[in-house]
Order: C-alpha cells, then sequence, then structure tokens
C-alpha cells in the first residue's frame, strides 16, 4: 500500500487549520501535521520529513518568507515544495514569493472542496520535475 | 467519510466560525475607537490590520466570500499605512470605517 503523501501547514488561525485539515485529509487522503507558527514549523521540519509544506505568509512571530528561508537551511528541506497560502494574490507578489523559492502561491481563502486537488496538482508537478 | 458526512462537518465549522464572528467583531469596534483618537496608535492599526486580514483570508473558505472581498479593502488601507509606518490618512480611516459597518452588516446577516 502506497503512503499518503505528508503534508507541514503553517497557518497561525485554528479555524482555517480545522478547515483545511478537513480537505486535505478527508478529500485527498494527505496526512496533514499542523503548526500555528513559524518557530513550531521549523522544529517540526526538523523532526519529520514531509512530502509537500503549506505556508501561510502573514503570521506572528516570523512570517511565512522567513520561516521558508530557514527551512531551506535544513538538511533534507533544501527541495521540499512549498506554497505560499496568502490573501493579497499580485502579480508582483507572486514573482517575489516565486524567486524566494516557492513552487506555487494559492490565494485564501481556498475553496475546501478545491484544495485537495490543487495540493495533488503541485505534488504531481513536483515530482515530475524530481524525476526529469 | 462521505459526502453527507463531509458536507455535515464542513456545515458546523461554518456554524463555528460565523458564531465566532460578533467577538471579534467587538474587539474590532475597540481598536477602532483608540485608533480613531489617536491615528498613530501603532498597536492598535497592527491588531486591527490582523482581525482584518483574518476576515480577508478565512470569510470565503466558510461560505462568507463577501466578507473576504470588503475586509480586503480595510486591510489594504491599514496595510499601506504600518507599511511606510505613517500616519493613516482621512481617506484611509474613512475607508476603515465604511468596510467596519459594511464587515458588521454581513456578519449580523
Amino acid at each position: 500500500m502506497l503512503e499518503r503523501p505528508r503534508v507541514l501547514y503553517v497557518e497561525d488561525e485554528p479555524d482555517i487549520q480545522t478547515i483545511a485539515r478537513l480537505a486535505l485529509e478527508t478529500i485527498g487522503g494527505f496526512t496533514v501535521e499542523m503548526c500555528g507558527s513559524g518557530e513550531a514549523a521549523i522544529l517540526a521540519a526538523q523532526g519529520g520529513t514531509f512530502d509537500l509544506v503549506l505556508l501561510d505568509v502573514m503570521m506572528p512571530g516570523i512570517d511565512g518568507p522567513t520561516t521558508l528561508q530557514r527551512l531551506r537551511e535544513l538538511p533534507g528541506f533544501e527541495r521540499v515544495p512549498v506554497v505560499f497560502m496568502t490573501a493579497k494574490v499580485q502579480p508582483d507578489e507572486i514573482k517575489r514569493w516565486r524567486e524566494l523559492g516557492a513552487i506555487d502561491v494559492f490565494e485564501k481563502p481556498f475553496d475546501p472542496m478545491l484544495l485537495a486537488a490543487r495540493v495533488g496538482d503541485v505534488l504531481g508537478r513536483a515530482n515530475r520535475a524530481g524525476a526529469a | 467519510m462521505n459526502e453527507e458526512e463531509f458536507d455535515s462537518v464542513l456545515a458546523r465549522l461554518s456554524g463555528e466560525y460565523k458564531a465566532g464572528l460578533p467577538q471579534r467583531l467587538d474587539e474590532m469596534d475597540v481598536l477602532w475607537a483608540r485608533l480613531s483618537g489617536d491615528r498613530n496608535d501603532n498597536e492598535a492599526a497592527t491588531k486591527l490590520h490582523f482581525h482584518f486580514h483574518y476576515f480577508s483570508g478565512s470569510g470565503g473558505s466558510f461560505g462568507l466570500p463577501e466578507l473576504s472581498n470588503q475586509s480586503t479593502l480595510a486591510e489594504n488601507a491599514l496595510s499601506s499605512a504600518l507599511r511606510n509606518e505613517r500616519t493613516l490618512t482621512d481617506e484611509e480611516c474613512r475607508t476603515i470605517a465604511t468596510q467596519l459597518d459594511v464587515v458588521r452588516r454581513i456578519v449580523e446577516g
């Protein structure tokens, strides 16, 4: 039996955590580890392996872009695909997030019925890029 | 979990989300009163910005897309002043006051 893809979701708002977990686990069949801050995400990344990271841009404490930079410094995390989640999706911001190393940018609020499919698409893209 | 059960859980989560909104709005009213009295109250501006940001990023996921759309206008007004470390302009204050009323009407249904 294939192992479920493991997703690290970094989001400070409990309401959004709950609905995202529901969508990703129930619809997508992913295993989700939820972190409420960038600091917690770095600790989780040190203690586990993940196939994808969903990372909120604006959080108290260290923000999403800084969290990404710190994650990239961890052994084994250099190439893990990271998707930024943000309520503000302007073209120049998308360009900036991609330059920081994000594979994609998802707009918030997300549709809980579609989130898992979008994550699956990104994982497929990342896997194809890794195999190439 | 089948589709019916999923929809049921989604409806429950949306209900819980909506039930928590009035308390947030009360906190936003207090913050706006502070900021109206002192446009340089950076703490009030930052906290109010986080509330609008929360609405912007979550409303649509819980069946309230207009809450997201309308909150974004106030969030942008606050973002601009906070990012540039300057006092809110008259126009930005009007935007925040207006959008706070609009958001309240959405929350109150």
